[in-house]
């Protein structure tokens, strides 16, 4: 048998080496992590005080003041952001994974959104703005659909509370008085989102030009649909079929199978997923650079300029003035432990709940 | 099996409103393009294809405006960061999978993922405020004096090291991307079957044979795939690099100049744009880069299908 | 005909990682050189995890512990400055499924070879012809060497995998299954092929199959939740048995 002892133990070091050289990788990813983790607690802990949050900004050179109009419009973008992104996914996630599945419209939507998710956020901001910020004279397309969206998924939430209140009120479901009360709800939700669409587009179309805090909300809504897409139909595609088939055989049809029954058992993972789409939006910038753009005053006003932590960290870290890095480590502070938190905590969450199923 | 359940009208409705969910999310990314090519249709007449990407000059004033210094930025630094990232990523991979004892590799899983889950703008911030000046007074004089005396190499080393430069950007891409081919790689590399690992031992391999002949071998789908989805992320990251980058329209051997990419020209001009012709171009940079980074990712999406389809047999 | 010790099993115990029983008592058996040794016994009786013990493959699962002797020519290989990687080019094994690594079918058989540093085109092409002879397989793939080893069938695959052991000429080869995936033909060309090896190495195999066992085997082991019941030659332990689970056994009447 070939066997050289000499040759053995060359083999061996060389394994170590790379073996070593390994484990010092993960060294590095480690030290990366806690390297910038602890500059900007270091320096954000430093600079963190309550006028941040309660004030507006100095003028620029000035100390003092806090950014109070970048915290309030963040939350307001992100707000309006998942009031978009988020029943667009959900819906499409379901129709791919409930209605379409395995069908090849279904493949190309959920290939299309893996590829979306990637796609350069700055990207998705100059898109953006062609449609909703510069259309000064043109036919306001982007400001349109957004009218339009907007009223269905008010007339929507409208629907599903005066259902909920006639229900609870009127206490009849079966029977025809049942289907009488259901045609109600239905035709006064169509008339609510017809009412509130011809409200709002003279009043929105008509001023949103220039940056606008709509912008950024649907910039960040563009990032958020395919994410939220694609955790939906992948905890819809967990949820077992024979789940489905015992509903069916009760006869009880596919809305009520998706509402009751699939929804029901993918809630904690879907929750998940949004709130995760959520924190991934929250930390980005370069989509808002264009859209929603900045604002140093204080507005809660979307058809305005507004400002946002992360634009806000870039012009202040840019800029020339010592007050401002410090605020700017501040506003990074908040985002960064935000949005670690969240992560872990969903994190968590899924790997708790989907590990004892699996 | 659910052709043959009768729809209710309840049904119907709601097929139909998540039926056109779905299909505006099919539009946007067709819409984005349709788009996209419109805004610059004007840059489109005025410099053709060919000529705009190979035209160096990006000049305002003059109204003539290239992409060939964007683009350049834009590959050096994405090649650059991938040469960093992805030996570090499949080492990172190699110690969760391999070496990691079992109590470490939930944990520092975890810490790897953090990283993917830090907001590029506060990469590029610790980029600009730590990363930078430590680039500037340490490592780029240190590799001045070492790789810069070397022939040809040096090249690549000259100018004076301010640390904001194509370096100190790729480095910091680099950081950024490492958790994404590391986790994927990590995942491809749990899917190698434990019973051809157990073979390669049972004819005298050593741990590291092992790793190396039979599961970076098998997971080599995944792992591409990994390092594609990277490149398109490296192409189209934007924060991370605007702070360190300097937004230098020129095109130089060496690393340690400043430079632009397609994403830092598009953070730092759009909105500085004040003529048609400068607003059109930044829209064809824009579509230059969509175009980019969707074949890059569609290929990704293609070497990960069919890593799949190959585990699964 | 006259019988050399190639192995000796004395006084054997092994525990898994974290158990305090035993998953293997007291196994006290000879395998003779250039025989084929048989390991029969219910589905978790312990056989596959004796023959893992052979070439300690236990060691790559950290906790797992032995005791007692297993020599190999009069030598313990359970010594703790034992090295496994010499261990093992001397211990070969085969696994259930076929197990081809990632790369052409030649690669496969000279992979044995190239990590032992041998790396003359001549010697590999020569040994790997030579093993691939023995395996029996030599005529079926000549032609196509270079192609990837997943292209060929279940059965080829798992011929290749012994060429691939074979080819660092080791002294013992472990088989733990070997034909549980194949179709019926392959399984009779596997038989017959162990039947042939015998003649240059030792071979010990784990099978649930009782035919197989009479059909290939020298010596056979009958062992049940965790011990060795009876051992002997294969026609006696299939024709009077002393022990009366094992004939309970291979008349069928449980397992």
């Amino acid at each position: 048998m070939i066997s050289n002892p000499g040759y053995v133990k060359r083999r061996k070091i060389r394994g170590f080496i790379a073996l070593f050289l390994s484990t010092l990788a993960a060294g590095l990813g480690l030290f990366w992590l806690g390297f910038i983790l602890f500059d900007v607690l270091r320096h954000g802990l430093t600079a963190i005080n309550l006028e941040l949050f309660l004030e507006d900004p100095a003028p620029p050179g000035i100390p003092g003041g806090g950014l109070r109009n970048a915290f309030v419009g963040q939350i307001l973008i992100t707000f309006y952001a998942t009031i978009i992104g988020v029943p667009l996914g959900l819906l499409a996630g379901t129709f791919i994974a409930e209605y379409a599945r395995g069908t090849k419209f279904a493949r190309v939507v959920s290939i299309l959104s893996d590829i979306m998710v990637s796609v350069p956020s700055i990207v998705v901001g100059t898109f953006i703005y062609a449609i909703m910020v510069q259309p000064q004279g043109k036919i306001n397309l982007g400001g349109i659909f957004g009218v339009l969206f907007l009223s269905i998924i008010l007339a929507i939430i409208f629907g599903s509370i005066l259902n909920l209140i006639v229900k609870k009120v009127i206490r009849i479901s079966e029977s025809k008085a049942g289907k009488v009360v259901n045609l109600f709800v239905t035709l006064s939700t169509i008339l609510f989102g017809l009412v509130t669409f011809l409200i709002l587009m003279p009043k929105l179309v008509d001023r949103i030009h220039g940056f606008n805090g709509w912008a950024g909300a649907s910039a960040l809504a563009f990032i958020m649909i395919p994410v939220v897409l694609r955790t939906t139909e992948d905890m819809l595609t967990l949820v077992p079929w024979t789940l489905r088939e015992a509903a069916f055989a009760l006869g009880a049809s596919y809305y009520n199978v998706i509402k009751d029954i699939v929804y029901r058992s993918a809630i904690t993972g879907i929750l998940t997923g949004i709130i995760l789409s959520i924190s991934r939006v929250a930390g980005e910038t370069a989509p808002l650079l264009f859209t929603s753009f900045n604002n140093s005053y204080f507005t809660l006003n979307m058809n305005e300029p507004m400002a946002s932590l992360t634009v806000t960290i870039f012009n202040y870290a840019m800029g020339p003035y010592e007050d401002w890095h410090e605020k700017a480590w501040a506003a990074a502070f908040v985002i960064t432990f935000f949005i670690l938190i969240v992560t872990i905590l969903s994190r968590s969450i899924i790997h708790l709940k989907y590990k004892n199923k699996s | 099996m659910k052709r043959f359940i009768k729809l209710p009208i309840t049904d119907i409705i709601f097929a139909l409103i998540s039926f056109s969910a779905s299909f505006i999310v099919l539009t946007l990314i067709f819409s984005t393009i349709l788009v996209l090519y419109n805004e610059s249709s004007l840059a489109i007449h005025r410099f053709g294809i060919l000529n705009f990407i190979f035209t160096v000059d990006w000049d305002p004033v003059r109204e003539v405006f290239g992409a060939a210094s964007s683009l350049y930025g834009t590959l050096v630094t994405t090649v650059l960061s991938l040469l960093i990232a992805i030996p570090i990523s499949i080492g990172i991979a190699i110690f969760l999978t391999e070496i990691s004892p079992h109590i470490m590799k939930t944990p520092v899983g975890i810490a790897i993922e953090m990283l993917a889950a830090i907001p590029s703008i506060i990469y590029g911030m610790w980029g600009l405020f730590t990363l930078a000046p430590i680039m500037a007074n340490y490592i780029e004089p240190a590799l001045q004096a070492t790789l810069g005396k070397v022939p040809v190499i040096g090249k690549l080393f000259e100018g004076t090291p301010m640390g904001i430069d194509l370096f100190t950007a790729s480095v910091i891409l680099s950081i950024m991307i490492t958790p994404f081919i590391a986790s994927i790689a990590r995942d491809s590399f749990n899917l190698t079957p434990n019973i051809v690992k157990e073979s390669a031992y049972a004819l005298g391999a050593t741990h590291w044979e092992v790793i190396r002949d039979v599961v970076i071998p098998y997971a080599k789908l995944g792992v591409y795939g990994g390092i594609v989805l990277a490149l398109g992320r490296a192409l189209g990251e934007t924060m991370a690099v605007a702070f360190v980058l300097g937004n230098n329209h020129q095109i130089t051997l060496s690393l340690f100049e400043a430079a632009a990419t397609i994403t830092v020209t598009l953070a730092n001009e759009f909105t500085e744009a004040d003529t048609d012709i400068y607003l059109s171009s930044l829209f064809y940079l824009a579509l230059i880069l969509f175009v980019l980074s969707f074949v890059v990712l569609a290929a990704a999406k293609i070497f990960l299908l069919r890593a799949e389809k190959g585990y699964s047999r | 005909m006259s019988e050399n010790l190639k192995m000796q099993v004395k006084n054997f115990y092994f525990y898994y990682a974290g158990s305090k029983e035993p998953a293997l008592k007291n196994i006290n058996m000879p395998i003779y050189e250039n025989r084929v040794t048989a390991l029969i016994g219910p589905s978790g009786c312990g056989k596959t995890t004796l023959l893992r013990s052979f070439n300690r493959m236990h060691d790559l699962y950290p906790g797992n512990r032995y005791e007692g002797e297993i020599l190999l020519d009069g030598e313990n290989i359970l010594r703790e400055d034992i090295d496994l990687i010499d261990l093992r080019s001397r211990v070969g094994m085969v696994f259930q499924k076929p197990t081809p690594f990632p790369m052409s079918i030649f690669d496969n058989v000279a992979y044995g070879l190239k990590i032992r540093g041998i790396k003359d085109k001549t010697e590999l092409s020569e040994r790997v012809e030579k093993a691939l002879k023995q395996a029996a397989l030599w005529d079926e793939v000549k032609d196509r060497l270079n192609e990837p080893a997943s292209g060929m069938s279940g059965g080829q695959q798992q011929r290749l995998v012994i060429a691939r052991a074979l080819a660092v000429e080791p002294e013992v080869l472990l088989f733990d299954e070997p034909t549980s995936a194949l179709d019926p033909i392959s399984t009779a060309k596997i038989e017959e092929l162990v039947v042939q090896l015998k003649e240059n190495v030792t071979i010990v195999i784990v099978t649930h199959n009782m035919q197989q066992a009479a059909r290939v085997s020298d010596y056979t082991g009958f062992m049940y939740m965790g011990e060795l019941i009876e051992f002997d030659k294969t026609d006696i332990i299939f024709t009077s048995p002393k022990e009366k689970l094992t004939e309970q056994y291979i008349s069928g009447k449980f397992g």
